[in-house]
């Protein structure tokens, strides 16, 4: 079986006269964390939603499993599962129901397999004795946490996790960083994380990617970069590439 | 993976958190149990305000009978009962038979026509044409019995009296036409009652409201909701076809239109009791009432999701839907509700006229001459119910088209 998880050549992706993605190329291997770094609107939402078959590029070739995003989404999500970046739970939902109904809808997994799953997963991002309460009763923190693990529920090969801290307080963000430290160095899992907090990407990510106005401006390990752009910490890096000081 | 268990739990889920939305729970269970109770009420005090405790009328039995009964005698003693039965429409209402001799049947008439206190003429062949009615041969007899003058209560009250006393034992053959403009009530031995015929335009008018009204929370919530509150991208990423996430929520309205339908047959029952003796509704009618009224429900669902799928939050949805739906229903509804359907024309385009004629055509076959289509009434109800799936197919259609847009996850 090949390592590759994810191949993308010259993406790209235009909405209207607005070019989005511009030439992208990447390779993703199997039980890599990839952190995808950018400000507001420097594409990698679309390139996330591209590699899930949510949106269809403009031009060039993307493959995740070996598939065709454009036409197998489907059998690519049975594999791969999003944290979109701004969702929301459904507040008329409990917790346990919000992940439960993911699991069920995502996964071939039996009912009973999830529902415990379910229950480990709350457990572990500290939401247990609130399981049952609808969310709508809770703080925008505990309804990421929700997201984190409805997320992780089915058990996916591929995760992509859109700033999935965001929101959340230190403890419960920590928790959420063993959780995708665990997922990738233990389960093999591939994690695409984007985020704001750089100190996150020295700490979970394998590589990183720099996107700017949907350009891949750099692409490598933290320290490679660190060391390339000649910069003491890749929060450094990143400042320099979006003011096109390098 | 099936995709069974896909759209059971999405079912599921849509149902469990209808039931957990309030507003929802009003517009499907409070609002038609509301309606019906409300209009239900409106009837009962409106005859419970009036009464014809000491009013007069008379009762002019002019039918010789036969060798052995008299049915003219027969209606006059249900009336005298009636002024005796408390909860009778005439309850307490006095009778004076005086006019029953020495008078024909024309100068009787004249009386009426000058008097003030209503009078029941029942003419001399009244047992004959009675004991003539053969609907073997097809022959169509009919009497008058006249109460004139009905501008006043008791008039209207006495009408109405008589109307459920010839849907009684021995009258069970016997249907009314009571048309204002001809100003008596015609009792005649076959065919189909404007009484009835009312009863039926008022109920199909008040379903229509109610059936294209209430999906249009859950249209609202459970298609522009998803984008409203961030939940569509999660959605749509899951591994299932777009087309069976639409097929959930379109199952799931259809299990609350379900739910809808019971809280409505409640309703019904709540307002033919409350509306007893001025409405006179059955299980036929109730039935075939909520029939047509989850069909419009579905096609109002169908039509609601294609606008929803357009719109980006839930109060935008509810606006286009009021504006697409509420308006042409209340145009169909008021067009319908006095003069029966109106002859084929451009307001049939509009599909909720459809229902009404389906509802319509099946209980008075023959009063519905005007909007005929092939001439067959079974074909023109099969045509008309083609029409509204035609319609909720193309409308599905049109949703899936749109939930199919790269612009559905902004």
């Amino acid at each position: 079986m090949s390592d590759v998880v994810i191949e993308v050549k010259k993406l790209y992706k235009s909405f209207g006269g607005h070019q989005a993605l511009k030439g992208i190329d990447l390779e993703l291997n199997r039980g890599e964390v990839f952190g995808l770094l950018g400000i507001n609107g420097a594409g990698k939402t679309t390139l996330i939603r591209i590699l899930l078959g949510l949106l269809r590029p403009t031009s060039g070739n993307v493959s995740v499993f070996g598939l065709d995003p454009t036409r197998r989404a489907v059998d690519i999500r049975k594999r791969a599962s999003l944290l979109p970046q701004e969702c929301q739970v459904y507040e008329l939902l409990t917790a346990y129901e919000n992940i439960v109904y993911y699991g069920k809808m995502q996964s071939e997994l039996p009912d009973k397999v999830i529902e415990s799953r379910a229950v480990d997963l709350i457990r572990l991002i500290g939401l247990e004795g609130r399981e049952n309460e609808l969310t709508k009763g809770f703080s925008g923190g505990m309804k990421r946490k929700v997201l984190v693990a409805r997320a992780m529920v089915a058990d996916p090969e591929l995760i992509f996790l859109d700033e999935p801290t965001t929101g959340i307080d230190v403890l419960g963000a920590r928790t959420v960083r063993t959780l995708i430290k665990k997922l990738s160095k233990e389960h093999g899992k591939t994690v695409v994380l984007t985020t704001h907090d750089l100190t996150e990407i020295n700490e979970l990510c394998d590589r990183v990617g720099i996107l700017v106005d949907g350009e891949l401006v750099a692409l490598g390990t933290p320290a490679d970069l660190e060391e390339k752009f000649r910069s003491a910490h890749i929060e450094d890096v990143f400042v320099a590439l979006v003011e096109g000081a390098v | 993976m099936g995709s069974r268990r896909q759209v059971t739990t999405l079912v599921k889920q849509e149902v469990r958190m209808a039931f957990r939305n309030k507003a929802l729970i009003f517009t499907f269970i409070i609002f038609p149990l509301f309606m019906w109770g409300l209009q239900g009420g409106v009837q009962f005090l409106v005859s419970d305000s009036l009464d014809t405790e000491g009013e007069e009328f008379y009762i002019a039995n002019l039918d010789e009978g036969n060798s052995t009964v008299n049915m003219g005698d027969v209606l006059a003693q249900a009336l005298d009962l009636a002024t005796h039965t408390e909860g009778s429409l005439i309850y307490g209402a006095e009778i004076n038979s005086t006019l029953s001799e020495g008078f024909g049947y024309d100068e009787l008439v004249d009386m009426a026509e000058n008097g003030r206190t209503p009078m029941v003429i029942i003419p001399e062949n009244f047992t004959a044409v009675y004991n003539r009615y053969n609907p073997a041969n097809g022959s169509v007899p009919f009497v008058e019995v006249i109460t004139r003058p009905d501008d006043s209560f008791i008039a209207s009250q006495l009408q109405n009296q008589l109307l459920i006393i010839l849907r009684s034992q021995p009258f069970t053959e016997v249907t009314v036409q009571r048309s204002t403009g001809v100003r008596s009530t015609v009792i005649s031995f076959e065919g189909e009652s404007t009484e009835d015929f009312f009863t039926i335009s008022f109920l199909a008018f008040l379903a229509l409201i109610i059936a294209v009204q209430a999906p249009a929370g859950y249209v609202s919530t459970a298609f522009s909701g998803e984008r409203e509150k961030r939940t569509m991208e999660a959605l749509l990423a899951l591994p299932m076809p777009r087309i069976l996430v639409l097929t959930g929520k379109v199952l799931a309205s259809l299990v609350l239109t379900g739910v809808f339908a019971i809280a409505n047959i409640v309703g019904m029952l709540i307002f033919a009791e409350l509306a007893k003796g001025q409405f006179e509704i059955g299980a036929t009618e109730i039935l075939a009432v909520t029939a047509v009224l989850v069909l419009t429900s579905f096609v109002a669902t169908g039509v609601g999701i294609s606008i929803a799928s357009f719109a980006k939050d839930s109060k935008t949805a509810t606006g286009y839907y009021q504006a697409v739906l509420l308006i042409p229903t209340m145009f169909v509804g008021f067009s319908t509700l006095f003069g029966g359907l109106p002859p084929l024309g451009p307001i049939y385009l509009i599909p909720f006229i459809h229902s009404i004629a389906v509802l319509e055509k099946a209980m008075f076959p023959k009063t519905l001459e005007s909007s005929s289509i092939t001439g067959d009434i079974f074909l023109d109800i099969i045509l008309h119910i083609i029409y509204l799936l035609v319609f909720v197919i193309a409308s599905f259609l049109i949703a899936a088209r749109v939930f199919d847009r790269e612009d559905i996850l902004n």
